[in-house]
Formats: structure tokens, C-alpha cells, sequence
């Protein structure tokens, strides 16, 4: 009997010490969404304008939808690629406002495997967004988020929401 | 009689030469407007206030609403903790969370009053007294207001008549179409007025969105720094026949959003 128990002890003992913390992984960008994912004519379908100092006062009026003023959904914005690189960069703005202050120029990601965040560039004038969800990117949709700032404070901030054909 | 006259003028030009000595001071706060829990950047232009301009250093003395620690120190010997920093030829500036510099509740603080002087004042060596409004931390509405509230020259801004709060009668009697907008760097007028279709939001709410830089056609480089607007429509007279009729004109400042 105290064979048989000291065979279970010992045997308890080494699955215990069997057990080892799984390794936590690195994070895996959605596996269709990289750099080519962008290539291609987007049009814009919705402006946001978000009142960052009235949402952090709780005061009234904290968004705006701006989609059906000033012929938003005119705007087209076409990036190409090189290989697997960004080049150049196009807006064709119709009768909207040119709100991201360039017409053409190039583009560039942080990271061309899980982007984050997309510039757009045309010599001292750069813009940049932040990336809404991949979901949306591998289902032709795109966010890009703009933020507006008075010294360090955000004070605005615009969603863009594009789609593709 | 003709000593007493020429004195008498004399005295009056003195008068008028000092408080000339003393005014034109050019008042900026960063952000356009501010509560008290805002931090803000005050910056005072004093090129044209014959007293002070080319002197160095100046200092901020300040009353309402309180005397901050750790004080003011003597009209003739300011407090080094008030002296401003220099930002530009004759340019000024002081940064400070308005709770934080007075030592006070936000209720407390609904004006802020200074002045810029000297170190040794001694000889009208000041500006005129200096007024800013402080926001209420609570939201208050207005006839006009701006969405969003700080505003650049580069932003898509909407602009806001709310009728049922004027008061001002015709404000509140008027048949609104359309708004004047005009942008100004300082005194100076950018552009020419632009004539706009206000859009009706229904319960005597109206507006109207723009991008300053196609509406104004204005160049990346462009400084501007406020706008000004009026609504303009028909009211009724007592023949019951539309007559034009506007609104007050309102201003609001523009920030530099980046």
C-alpha cells in the first residue's frame, strides 16, 4: 500500500513539474491586410469631426457628421504601389475642399506588414492618419483617423471612412 | 482768462499724452478662449505703448482674480516670479492653469485682470488695465457658437445660429437666409466678405459649414486669426411687408491647430 502511494506521490510530483507556461506570442497582424491592401482608387463615403474638448468637458455637440456638406463624397484617393512598396499618391477632390491640403504626391506606412499608420506626403506638407480596423481593410473599407492638436491637447479629430470597388 | 484757457488745454493734453503712453497693447490668449482648468499662453504685444516698448525685462501684475503666489512684490520692485518671457520684439508672454497661478476654485475665477509693467513702475511705466473673460466649466449656450468649439484656419467649420436664445429682438423676430462671413489677421480683412445660403436645422437652428481656405481662396502661408460673421434676413414691419434685417455681428478667434 505505501508502495502504491508513493507511486502516486512521485508521479504527481513530475507531471507537476511537467508543467511549463505556455510562450506568449508575438502579435499576428491580420493575415490579409499588408501594404497591398491599399493599392487601388478609394472613395470617400463618411467625414466624422469629433470635438475633443467638449467630449473631455462632457459638454454638448461632441460629433459632427460633415458627410453631406461640401461634397465630401466627391473625394477620391488612389494609392499606388511599386512591387510591394508605396509610391505615388493621388487625390481627386471633384467639387470637395482639398482637406488634406495635397492633390498628389507619395505615401508611406509605418510598417508594411501590420500598418498602423499612413502618411501622406508631398514635400513639407505631410498628413497622418491612423488606420481603423483591419476587418474592415480585408472587406475593401478603410478608417483613417486625424488628430488636431493645440500645443500637446487634441482638440479635433476627423474620421474618414473610404470604400473600393 | 487766456492763462487759464492755455492751462487748462495744456493740463488736458498731459492727460491725454500719458494715458497715450500707456495703451495699444496687443492682447493674444493660445487657446482663442479658455476656462480655468485650461492651461493658456497669454501673450502681449506692447509695441505700441509708448511707455514700455524696447524696455526689457516686464513683469505681469496682476488683481483679479487674487494676488498670486507668492505676490506681486512692490510697484517699484516686482516679484521675479511675475516676469514674462520674452517672445519676440516687444512681444510678452505668461503660461499658466488659471486654477493653478491664483490658488483658486474655478467658480472664483471668471475674469482675469492685469497689467504689464516695469520692474520699477515708477513714471507710468505700465499698460492700461488688462480684462480677459474665463469660459464657466459648465456648457453655456450662446445665439452663436462654432462647431467644433477651437477652430483653425484650416478646419471644416460650422457655424451656428440658435434664434430661440437671442436676445436681441430682431435676432429672434428674423426670417434668416444668409450669413456675411469675413476673416481678419488682427484688424486687417483677408479676402473679401463672402455672401452664404444658410441651411435651415429646423427649431430655428441655422448654419452653415465651411473651409476657410476655399472659401476665402486663401494661400497655405495666409495668417488669419479670426473670422467675423452676421445673419442677414427679412423681418415683418407693420404693414406686414418684409424688410431686410441682420444680426449682431459676432466674432470668434481662430487657433493654430496642427
Amino acid at each position: 500500500m505505501k508502495k502504491i502511494t508513493f507511486i502516486i506521490a512521485i508521479a504527481g510530483l513530475l507531471l507537476f513539474a511537467a508543467c511549463k507556461p505556455a510562450a506568449i506570442k508575438d502579435y499576428e497582424a491580420y493575415s490579409a491586410v499588408n501594404v497591398t491592401s491599399f493599392q487601388g482608387v478609394w472613395q470617400l463615403t463618411k467625414v466624422t469631426q469629433t470635438d475633443e474638448d467638449s467630449r473631455r468637458k462632457l459638454f454638448p455637440y461632441k460629433t459632427l457628421d460633415l458627410t453631406s456638406s461640401l461634397n465630401f463624397t466627391d473625394v477620391k484617393v488612389t494609392f499606388n504601389l511599386t512591387g510591394n512598396t508605396p509610391a505615388g499618391l493621388s487625390i481627386n477632390y471633384g467639387a470637395a475642399p482639398q482637406i488634406f491640403k495635397i492633390s498628389s504626391g507619395t505615401w508611406k506606412l509605418d510598417d508594411n506588414n501590420k500598418p498602423g499608420i499612413l502618411w501622406m506626403i508631398n514635400g513639407p506638407d505631410t498628413a497622418k492618419f491612423t488606420l481603423g480596423a483591419y476587418s474592415q481593410l480585408a472587406n475593401k473599407k478603410m478608417s483613417l483617423k486625424q488628430a488636431k492638436s493645440l500645443g500637446n491637447t487634441e482638440m479635433i479629430t476627423y474620421e474618414y471612412e473610404f470604400s473600393k470597388n | 482768462m487766456k492763462k487759464i484757457i492755455l492751462s487748462l488745454v495744456t493740463m488736458f493734453s498731459l492727460v491725454m499724452f500719458t494715458k497715450a503712453q500707456t495703451s495699444g497693447a496687443v492682447v493674444t490668449t493660445s487657446p482663442s478662449s479658455f476656462t480655468a482648468e485650461d492651461v493658456v499662453t497669454i501673450t502681449i504685444d506692447v509695441s505700441a505703448v509708448g511707455n514700455l516698448a524696447g524696455r526689457s525685462p516686464l513683469y505681469m501684475w496682476t488683481w483679479n482674480p487674487g494676488n498670486p503666489a507668492p505676490g506681486n512684490g512692490d510697484w517699484t520692485n516686482s516679484n521675479e516670479a511675475r516676469r514674462l518671457t520674452n517672445v519676440g520684439p516687444n512681444k510678452w508672454a505668461v503660461t499658466f492653469k488659471p486654477t493653478e497661478f491664483y490658488g483658486k476654485p474655478p467658480s472664483e475665477i471668471t475674469k482675469i485682470e492685469f497689467l504689464v509693467k516695469a520692474k520699477d513702475a515708477s513714471g507710468d511705466l505700465k499698460t492700461n488695465d488688462i480684462a480677459l473673460l474665463v469660459d464657466p466649466l459648465v456648457y453655456t449656450p450662446t445665439v452663436f457658437r462654432t462647431f467644433p468649439k477651437f477652430i483653425g484656419k484650416n478646419e471644416i467649420i460650422t457655424a451656428y445660429l440658435d434664434q430661440p436664445i437671442s436676445t436681441d429682438l430682431v435676432t429672434t423676430r428674423m426670417n434668416p437666409t444668409t450669413a456675411e462671413i469675413s476673416i481678419f489677421n488682427g484688424s486687417t480683412q483677408v479676402g473679401t466678405t463672402k455672401t452664404v445660403n444658410l441651411r435651415n436645422e429646423g427649431n430655428k437652428l441655422w448654419s452653415y459649414t465651411f473651409f476657410p481656405p476655399a472659401l476665402f481662396n486663401l494661400s497655405a502661408s495666409a495668417i488669419v486669426d479670426r473670422f467675423k460673421i452676421k445673419f442677414k434676413g427679412t423681418i415683418l414691419d407693420v404693414n406686414g411687408i418684409p424688410v431686410p434685417a441682420e444680426s449682431p455681428l459676432f466674432e470668434k478667434g481662430l487657433d493654430d491647430l496642427k
